[in-house]
């Protein structure tokens, strides 16, 4: 296993260095003790966590909210307000510092009762951060609960500070690899530092250059849609790993049919991909035989309607909130 | 009587039928001794659980069943039952290891609450514990415990590679298979070996020469030629007839999902039946009539519409 960074604050990595890092430090310095760390997973919200409570001699308590999942809901409330809070007033003997308690993650407590917010709004002494990852405490319902408590906002980070954070790991171990790796890793990882860990570490375990596949397998969709779109998906793999990969490549083919079919078949198009859009959103159900359908339909289909000939498709990405809207 | 099965499972990496990218990798796991949290993700059939016992064998040697913990989907999925199973396992200190491995198996149907949990649980037990989490669809596991795994993605199976399996139990059993039988296998499995097995033990039992009949009636599959001919006159423009094949068909117990999947496969993997731009149209009507079936419709009346609709194709 590689040998990590240690835990200091100035280790911290984001995307402008001291951004976060100053926020937090500064609202503390002014007596604030409640806090919401919200962000994508892998931005680093447990590692400031646990460098804060490292520079400040500070214990941490993880308390992670899925693990009371046998208890009654009934009971649910009183339980997690009586962790939280016991938690936060005892003290063992032999620390004598402040405590830090992080609590995984808020989205849980907010669906059994945000109330519990409220109730621990006047506690003092303790520090403690809510992790937050799918933005529930911005909705409108829960603004009134959050308030009190200082959200401080974590962003997935860009290839830029991923790649110094590798060259310090790789550095750190003495192991060298090659900058075409440690790119390709970085771009697998999409923001996530975990998973620049992780592949850092497989690659390190393999000793040699070797070849860096996609994490997300969709990652090899280019590949994919040029076939689709040359009509020939002869030598790909038309396998998808999920229905998300699906519905991913879905929206490529939306986004990018027009500027390489003709009009009649851009009709025909439209009206498979409306088809498999259906199909996808009855996978989310549970019948995962239909995936074979969409399978089809995507591979097949629309590469019966190409021209033939080579296409070259510049790939900027797809407007991707259009396609995403909610209702 | 051994099972096939289990008396097939390769004992050793170099046993395992193609992947093999992921065998390299984890070949080079062993060889460093230090093995990461993992998932294996790609469909059943191809090795995921059978390569974690491998690495389980090769990493623990003779004290490999001590320190190797499977928990399969047929286990309870609490989250009790979870914690406390992993807990206990956890706690105490692995034997003459340095860590111990957990495979979740099917990891796909915990819930996301569970896997919530598991997070923790990963970290608290990362000094003892490795996790294995062997999946048929990555999407399913949530971002922070994919962030924390290497994912190790295994392949369908090639043709080629079936056949060298089919090969490898004939040989070893005093089978006879013909190519036509080999390729009878092939489809019946989709490239799942462990159904391949399964299926060629049973024959076996019948006799010890395996034809391509043999294996359609056996399989539990319907007749796939008798489909075919059904398609056909349909797609000649006979319904009347077409129909009266099929309702002999169904009369005969099968259910009408196995049909339709037995209708698709025959489309997608025949060259001969239809011109190719027919053929994707027509994938799309039987994709309309089973998500039709699937919306609570009748499931009769969809497939005869989808019956009239082949045959209104000739002219």
């Amino acid at each position: 296993m590689l040998k990590e960074p240690e835990q200091r604050l100035e280790d911290f990595v984001e995307n402008y260095p001291g951004k976060i890092r100053g926020a937090f430090l500064s609202l503390f310095e002014k007596g604030a003790n409640k806090f919401i760390f919200d962000g994508p997973s892998g931005s680093g919200k447990s590692f400031l966590v646990k460098a804060f409570a490292k520079a400040n001699k500070m214990t941490v308590e993880t308390i992670n909210l899925y693990m009371l999942d046998n208890v009654e809901d009934a009971d649910k409330t009183s339980l997690i307000f009586n962790i939280i809070y016991n938690s936060a007033k005892s003290n063992s003997l032999f620390d004598q510092g402040r405590k830090l308690i992080f609590v995984e993650d808020i989205d849980k407590l907010l669906s059994v009762d945000p109330g519990i917010l409220k109730k621990l709004r006047g506690l003092t002494g303790a520090v403690i951060v809510f992790e937050s990852r799918n933005g529930e405490i911005f909705r409108a319902k829960n603004k009134a609960y959050v308030n009190g408590y200082e959200i401080i906002r974590f962003y997935k980070l860009n290839e830029r500070s991923l790649k110094a954070f590798a060259y310090r790991v790789l550095s750190l171990n003495k192991i060298q690899l090659s900058e075409e790796t440690i790119n390709k890793i970085i771009k697998n990882s999409r923001g996530n530092l975990s998973s620049v860990l992780s592949d850092l570490n497989m690659a390190a375990t393999l000793g040699k250059e070797s070849y860096t596949p996609p994490r997300n397998s969709e990652d090899s969709i280019f590949e994919q849609l040029n076939s689709v779109f040359a009509g020939n998906v002869e030598g790909i793999n038309p396998h998808f790993y999920s229905d998300m990969e699906a519905k991913n490549f879905e929206i490529w083919i939306a986004d990018k049919a027009p500027k390489v079919l003709t009009r009649e078949n851009i009709y025909r198009a439209f009206e498979m991909l409306s088809f498999s859009d259906i199909l996808l959103r009855k996978i989310r159900k549970q019948n995962w035989v239909l995936l074979r359908y969409v399978q089809s339909i995507l591979f097949n289909g629309i590469t019966a309607l190409s021209p033939g000939n080579q296409v070259s498709i510049t790939y900027y990405a797809p407007n991707w909130n259009v396609y995403y809207k909610m209702n | 009587m051994a099972l096939w099965i289990e008396k097939y499972r390769p004992a050793s990496f170099d046993e395992i039928i193609g992947q093999r990218d992921s065998v390299e990798k984890l070949k080079a796991m062993v060889k460093s001794g230090d093995i990461q949290h993992m998932i294996l993700s790609g469909p059943p059939g191809v090795g995921k659980t059978t390569s974690s016992v491998v690495l389980a064998k090769a990493v623990f040697g003779n004290v490999w069943t001590q320190n190797f913990m499977e928990l399969n989907a047929s286990d309870d999925r609490k989250l009790s039952v979870i914690q406390g199973k992993v807990k206990e396992f956890a706690r105490s200190r692995p034997i003459d290891a340095p860590f111990k491995i957990i495979l979740f198996d099917e990891a796909d149907s915990l819930t996301q609450e569970a896997q919530q949990a598991l997070r923790r649980m990963m970290e608290e037990y990362s000094s003892t514990c490795r996790f294995v989490f062997s999946v048929n669809y990555q999407s399913n596991i949530i971002e922070p415990l994919q962030s924390r795994c290497a994912i190790l993605r295994f392949q369908p199976l090639s043709k080629n590679d079936v056949y060298e399996f089919i090969d490898r139990v004939s040989k070893n059993e005093g089978l006879t298979v013909e190519k036509e039988g080999k390729e009878a296998l092939e489809y019946v499995s989709k490239g799942d070996l462990r159904a391949l097995t399964n299926i060629m033990q049973s024959l076996s039992n019948i006799s010890k020469n395996i034809t391509s009949t043999a294996v359609y009636a056996n399989a539990g599959i319907l007749d796939s030629g008798k489909i075919k001919q059904g398609l056909k006159l349909a797609l000649s423009g006979d319904y009347p007839k077409s129909r009266e094949i099929f309702e002999g068909i169904l009369d005969s117990g099968v259910n009408m999902k196995e049909v339709l999947s037995e209708i698709f496969d025959i489309l997608s993997s025949s060259e001969d039946l239809v011109e190719k731009k027919a053929k994707n149209y027509i994938i799309e009507k039987l994709a309309e009539t089973d998500y039709r079936i699937i919306e609570g419709a009748t499931p009769y009346i969809q497939f005869q519409s989808f019956l009239a609709f082949l045959s209104s194709l000739k002219g």
